[in-house]
């Protein structure tokens, strides 16, 4: 075997490995998905539910498919794969493990935007969700503005974040202590996010939108691979580091408004779906095709886990992400000691 | 030193004249050595304004010690108690007494608070075995695990949900001077040891392999500075609640006036901690009239500011 | 042939100037080094060569056009360059941080031809890496882990490498077999070398070319047996020395007085 051969192997192998990923997270999906059409209150056979998906069969039966259980389903995955997405470019962007949009405020400006919606004018449904969108728009955009310096650093951008982070979540925490107690309910919710909600023309813009952003990424995850080697390097490599780095943050943020504006900031996913990735890819990319599968995967099953009562209450996925995600996450990180040098 | 020291007075002195109802200072005075009983003056120091300024005092030592800690021992720039899931642990702990104990009063709860979140950090510690990257990521890890608990319990729970809501925006007020009596050792103990500490940690600043090759056991350093961080982070959380902000950036203010020596990071940041805090609550009572901020919510406005200024400075990068 | 060149050049760190209107050439095809004292410059000199560092004034031109009028890619396929100790992204392995050095020759979706397969491969063979290729760059030592970045940037195929100090924290052994790869390079393809390295002895050893620095100025450049004078090195690096002939190139080696140990006799001129 001549050794080019074996370069070409080599990273077929890799390439192997990130599809084998990414193929798992799918098969997770399609388990799971199949599993959420099945069971529910109505108490389809599966019989009755592949005809109601497919719009045979008693108009009952497809109502719920079709209506209920398909779109939540849907939701679930395209707002996991933006969040688990959006979590992976920025982390890989500021080379900084802990960069997501929770811990950098972007969803805690969501939250702030809907609640000063919820309370102080009364709002609900899409304009909600518009406020929602606004709000983590402005906070990542003031977060920008305030941490441009001749060029981005990433060190200054996280910290910047992080302050805007606490700002945002203290109000938060401040309008809930302040708010009536039914009110304060629905504050709660905006600040753990849920998908059960979003269907019909909302579902449809959210997953156009989504899908178009992949699209962007693909174009532009290439220059990750060099970024990752440091400023200096990516730039004898002919990257334009400052503008590689605004366009993957300017896609992340854009992936984490439009999924937050539906479904509210669903915790956790963004951070702890790309670390899940990585690890299990680990070959020191981004990671970022299983970063998206995985988030997706991550925030179905956190779903149905919710949704059915499994954990004595029926609770909004945003509750269930942590639980299901970061004891997994915790094991691969007890577990993996040997590699981390 | 002096500056700071002057700057703690200060504030300690408003705390106790300013309000919905100002005090002149030498009133102040005549309240402490020499009180009239039913004198209203007087009875607002005493009562109101004196537990709540002390409560203030020994949070803000902590929460600055602590932080000062926290930073020096993970070299990581974003570390503080809420990162490294003390707060969520210490969170959780409060409303699982509330909804399976039914306890409701601050002294009650001060120590469910005390211990989760020690046993939050024992968790972060043990997993992220003193490695920074590792530490930070757990700590995130754990947070992101505990948070949802809380919220379920919230959910399942009306008098846990009404009692979070206050507990977690951040506050000084409502604390009997009780819970200061009984937590006060901790924070002497813990400052004691970050005092200790402080010294080591300009060692462990160049990295283990230097801090070893200075004669240091890097081990029995971090277990310390985690003994301590536990002690101070755990007792402020319990006295007033997950305050945001203040451990964060006392740290980097201290920094920016004392340089990179941790010994004087430490002394200032613990001086810093107090000024920041009760400067918060002070505002906090003349922001809105007839009515008050909580001391978190103040602390988060004026904390996010500096940490920008402080992220904004030239010598940010690359720290 | 391709041919940079550094006109005027004035370089800084906010506001602080470290060079000022610095002209200089890299002959074409030869290997120039480039030596001086800590904090002359020289380091901030071959960053903004390679439009690492945005210049102050003055231009840098490659066959006579302006550099940063140039698209970045382009210029990563001219000039390749290594800055001071990079470090390798946790896990990632030999062939697949060599295979980055193919960026700049990739389309925007960045698929791997087997042209570029056989470029990694050539440049780990050359580097004598080839058998650590699905090793973590972690795990290696010091030596290995230097020429892995070295067949990098070869696997970038630029027809100037610019390398910044690329053999420090390197025993003398790998020093040499370092020095002694990049003569090979430039022989066998005619590679354009600059770099900057802080072994005088090597410098003057494997340069055609040598260019002394000290604060922010050329004091000397040209042939090394024509600029390495004992006057030039005390007026770089204000140090007494004996310049005499290395016994096994033939080429001026610098043995320094220092303030103990001297029996001999004072240094002369020469």
């Amino acid at each position: 075997m001549s050794t080019v051969t074996a370069v070409a192997d080599l990273r077929a192998v890799r390439r192997r490995r990130q599809t084998l990923v990414v193929a798992g997270m799918v098969l997770v999906v399609l388990v799971a998905g199949t599993g959420a059409l099945l069971i529910g209150a109505a108490g389809l056979t599966p019989g009755q539910a592949i005809a109601g998906a497919l719009g045979l069969g008693d108009k009952g039966d497809v109502f719920i498919i079709q209506k209920l259980r398909l779109p939540r389903i849907e939701a679930a995955v395209v707002v996991g794969a933006a969040f688990g997405l959006a979590g992976a470019l920025f982390q890989s962007t500021l080379r900084n493990p802990l960069a997501s949009p929770d811990i950098l405020g972007i969803s805690s400006g969501a939250s702030l935007g809907a609640v000063i919606g919820l309370l102080a004018l009364g709002m609900s449904g899409v304009a909600l969700s518009g406020l929602a969108f606004g709000g983590a728009g402005l906070v990542a955009l003031a977060i920008w503005l305030l941490a441009w310096r001749k060029g981005l650093h990433s060190i200054r951008f996280v910290l910047v974040g992080v302050g805007f982070a606490y700002l945002c979540s203290s109000l938060v925490a401040w309008a809930m202590a302040r708010a009536e107690e039914n009110e304060a309910a629905g504050v709660l919710v905006w600040t753990v996010g849920s998908v059960s909600d979003i269907r019909g023309e909302q579902l449809a813009l959210v997953a156009a939108g989504t899908l178009v952003l992949l699209g962007a990424v693909a174009v532009v995850s290439r220059s990750q691979g060099p970024l990752s080697l440091g400023d200096d390097n990516a730039r004898a490599l002919g990257v334009r580091v400052d503008a590689a780095r605004v366009g993957a943050l300017m896609l992340a943020v854009a992936l984490v408004a439009l999924a937050t504006s539906a479904a509210g900031p669903i915790a956790f996913v963004a951070l702890v779906a790309p670390a899940i990735a990585r690890r299990l890819v680990n070959d020191g990319g981004a990671a970022l095709a299983a970063s998206t599968a995985t988030g997706a995967a991550l925030t179905l099953v956190a779903d149905v886990v919710g949704q059915h009562g499994l954990l004595g209450v029926a609770a909004p996925v945003g509750i269930v992400t942590g639980l299901v995600g970061a004891p997994y996450l915790l094991w691969l990180l007890a577990t993996n000691e040997k590699r981390s040098r | 030193m002096v500056t700071a020291l002057a700057a703690l007075l200060l504030v300690v002195l408003a705390s106790l004249a300013l309000g919905v109802r100002d005090i002149a200072p030498a009133e102040v005075w005549r309240a402490l050595t020499s009180p009239v009983a039913g004198f209203m003056d007087h009875d607002v120091v005493l009562d109101q304004r004196l537990p709540r300024t002390i409560v203030g005092l020994a949070a803000g030592v902590a929460l600055g010690t602590a932080g000062t800690l926290i930073q020096g021992v993970t070299r990581n720039p974003i570390a503080d108690p809420g990162l490294l899931g003390l707060n969520s642990g210490a969170s959780l702990a409060v409303v699982c007494a509330v909804w399976l104990f039914g306890v409701t009063s601050p002294i009650g709860y001060v120590w469910f608070a005390f211990l989760g979140a020690a046993a939050a950090a024992a968790i972060v510690f043990s997993v992220g075995r003193g490695q920074p990257v590792r530490l930070a990521l757990v700590g995130a890890a754990v947070t992101a695990l505990i948070t949802p608990l809380i919220t379920l319990v919230l959910l399942r729970d009306q008098q846990a949900f009404n009692l979070y809501r206050f507990w977690s925006v951040g506050s000084l007020t409502g604390r009997g001077l009780d819970t200061v009596t009984a937590l006060w050792p901790f924070i002497v103990v813990g400052v004691v040891l970050a005092a200790v500490l402080s010294h080591r940690l300009n060692m462990l600043a160049l990295g283990d392999d230097v801090a070893t090759a200075l004669g240091q056991r890097v081990g029995t350093t971090r277990t310390l500075a985690a003994i301590a961080i536990v002690l101070l982070a755990g007792t402020a959380t319990s006295l007033a609640g997950p305050i945001a902000l203040v451990g964060l950036v006392v740290p980097h203010a201290a920094r920016r006036l004392v340089g990179t020596d941790y010994r004087w990071i430490m002394g200032i940041g613990a001086l810093l901690g107090p000024v920041m805090l009760l400067s918060a609550d002070v505002l906090g009572r003349l922001i809105l009239p007839r009515s008050e901020l909580e001391a978190g919510v103040v602390a988060a406005l004026l904390g996010a500011p500096v940490l920008i200024a402080v992220a904004r400075s030239r010598n940010v990068v690359g720290a | 042939m391709t041919n940079l060149r550094a006109e005027g050049v004035s370089l800084g760190y906010d506001g602080l100037r470290v060079i000022e209107g610095l002209d200089l050439t890299l002959p074409d095809g030869k290997i120039t080094a480039v030596v001086g004292p800590n904090a002359c410059g020289k380091s901030t000199l071959l960053r903004g060569l390679a439009r690492l560092h945005p210049l102050d004034g003055g231009r840098i031109t490659l066959d006579g056009a302006d550099i940063t009028a140039m698209p970045r890619k382009e210029l990563a396929r001219k000039v390749g360059m290594l800055p001071q100790s990079s470090i390798a992204p946790d896990g990632v392995r030999v062939a697949e941080l060599v295979s980055r050095g193919r960026y700049p020759h990739q389309g925007w979706f960045g698929r791997h031809s087997s042209d570029d397969d056989a470029v990694v491969t050539t440049a780990l063979e050359s580097t004598g890496v080839a058998e650590l290729a699905d090793r973590p760059v972690a795990e290696l030592s010091g030596g290995q882990r230097q020429r892995v970045w070295i067949a990098m940037v070869l696997a970038q195929q630029t027809d100037i490498v610019l390398l910044d100090e690329p053999t420090t924290f390197l025993d003398v052994r790998h020093q040499l077999d370092l020095l002694d790869l990049l003569t090979e390079l430039n022989r066998d393809r005619g590679t354009t070398v600059a770099m900057v390295l802080h072994e005088l002895n090597l410098a003057a050893r494997y340069a055609d070319h040598l260019v002394v620095m000290s604060a922010g100025r050329i004091v000397a450049e040209g042939a090394p047996s024509d600029v390495l004078t004992s006057e030039v090195v005390d007026e770089a690096f204000g140090l007494r020395a004996h310049v005499v002939p290395d016994p096994v190139a033939g080429s001026p080696l610098v043995v320094p007085v220092g303030r103990y140990h001297s029996s001999a006799v004072e240094p002369s001129a020469g």
